[in-house]
């Protein structure tokens, strides 16, 4: 015959099993994070250069609305993000004005035109190097397990080939 | 004389008519601009890339704008009214907004896309597309209902047409000088007198001229020391790679302004003021870099800043 458990050990047995299905709730996210899982399978992605110093150029602005024509606007929400390159002013004061005249312009540009890319200003030149070879778009393809460069204009071609990798 | 009494004057003799003589003009040794109003800046959505500015005889103004493709009206106090026009080919729709000109209560726009001239009411109602042969470089709306376009060539030389209300032209003359060799060095913009005048400045050639109405040269000067212009290839086209002089427009007193491109000492933003003869009388430069220059009827000045999110309009003092 054995003693019925005291108040105290079964709150204790109740924390341990909680503790013990807490370690086993993570375990199992964990181990459906893992690479190569199906849950863990990376979402494709797509950053789109935009060369705000050519937006006096009215080809240039044309090829940017292609692009964005093409792709349905819930892929472009989800899966596109806008990096708005600038040059540098020739004062750190330039560049932070120069920063906020970029972030009028493209919030002119997508409101007008439909486009549904959130978009960051590269503030501090990070993209500038990118840019300086061509702006253009850079696919993330989980497929291929790649990021691939198509520089603007996109020929219509390798525009259906972005809108099926991103819609995948 | 006080630059605050001159200012006075000169808006007293706006007001009283457009028209002063040329022989009251006092001769100008400095002119400076004070700012009277500001429309748009980054802290507003009132404008993105502003391109063509007009005025008309309330004082509103109107705006072409290129990122939203658009037309814009703004009151005398800069307060916005009223927007029309989205991107597109339609009636009253716009593929890159260029241009602008004001007549009475007309005001005309042109897209750098498409072949002819779009007429709006004050009210920003499109009413027409007035038939144009090419693109246009520059435009004026002259008080009797005719326009004025400088045209771009190719392979034809560019061409100064005068036109009616429907289009149908009623005089031209080229623009083209013999020696010009290269792609777009006929490129100009215009401006005229009360006397029917034209003052040309070429946008990739150091030269201003001046021609009579039917396109006779009275004279032509170079004044930023450009010996041949240089040229750039793209895809195998020689194209000119500097440009001379952006703009030009005339104030009440008939001086020329012409506004220096990149090859004036502050590119973009030097101003040379010339007398009818094409004489310097003075030079100055813009607080910011613009791409054009609008003098209204009231004599007050009109230039871009922040990159084409503002427009800002001064007051002409002469000493």
């Amino acid at each position: 015959m054995t003693d019925a458990p005291s108040r105290r050990q079964v709150r204790t047995g109740v924390i341990l099993l909680a503790a013990v299905g807490a370690f086993l709730a993570s375990w199992y996210a964990g181990t459906a994070m893992t690479p190569g899982s199906p849950a863990a399978q990376p979402k494709a992605a797509c950053w789109v250069l935009a060369d705000m110093d050519s937006f006096f150029c009215g080809p240039c602005l044309e090829h940017l609305l292609a692009f964005f024509r093409a792709v349905p606007a819930r892929i472009q929400e989800d899966r596109v993000r806008g990096i708005l390159v600038f040059g540098a002013g020739r004062t750190a004061e330039d560049t932070r004005r120069r920063a906020e005249v970029v972030r009028t312009k493209w919030r002119g540009f997508s409101q007008a035109n439909g486009i549904r890319v959130p978009a960051s200003v590269d503030a501090d030149g990070a993209f500038a190097g990118l840019a300086k070879a061509g702006v253009g778009v850079l696919v993330f393809d989980p497929k291929a397990g790649a990021v691939r460069r198509f520089p603007l204009p996109v020929p219509a071609r390798a525009l259906e080939e972005i809108v099926r990798i991103l819609v995948d | 004389m006080n630059k605050r009494i001159s200012a006075l004057i000169l808006a007293a003799l706006a007001a009283l008519g457009p028209v002063i003589a040329a022989d009251s003009v006092p001769a100008i040794r400095k002119v400076t601009l004070e700012e009277v109003l500001s429309i748009g800046g980054t802290q507003d959505a009132s404008l993105f890339q502003w391109t063509g500015v007009a005025t008309d005889a309330a004082g509103n103004i109107y705006v072409l704008d290129a990122l939203d493709f658009s037309l814009k009206k703004f009151g005398p106090d800069g307060r916005f009214l009223k927007k029309t026009g989205r991107k597109g080919q339609g009636p009253g729709e716009f593929m890159a907004p260029r241009l602008l000109a004001c007549s009475g209560s007309r005001i005309y726009a042109t897209d750098q896309n498409v072949f002819g001239i779009f007429e709006f009411d004050a009210d920003l109602g499109f009413i027409r597309r007035i038939p144009c042969p090419a693109l246009v470089l520059s435009l004026r709306a002259l008080g009797d209902g005719t326009l004025a376009a400088a045209v771009l060539g190719m392979p034809d030389p560019a061409r100064l047409l005068v036109m009616d209300g429907q289009g149908k032209v009623l005089s031209e003359f080229p623009l083209a000088d013999p020696r010009d060799k290269g792609l777009l060095l006929d490129s100009a913009g215009f401006a005229l007198d009360r006397q029917g005048q034209f003052y040309i400045a070429y946008l990739f050639r150091d030269r201003v001229e001046k021609r009579t109405a039917s396109g006779a040269l009275l004279w032509g000067r170079s004044y930023l020391g450009q010996k041949v212009p240089a040229t750039t290839d793209v895809q195998t086209i020689a194209l000119p790679r500097d440009t001379c002089f952006k703009d030009v427009a005339l104030d009440a007193f008939g001086h020329v302004f012409v506004l220096g491109g990149k090859l004036a000492r502050n590119p973009s933003r030097d101003v040379y003021v010339l007398g009818a003869d094409g004489a310097i009388l003075a030079t100055f430069a813009l607080p910011e870099p613009s791409h054009c220059l609008h003098i209204d009827a009231r004599n007050y000045l009109y230039a871009r800043a922040n990159e084409g999110l503002t427009l800002k309009k001064y007051r002409i003092l002469y000493d």
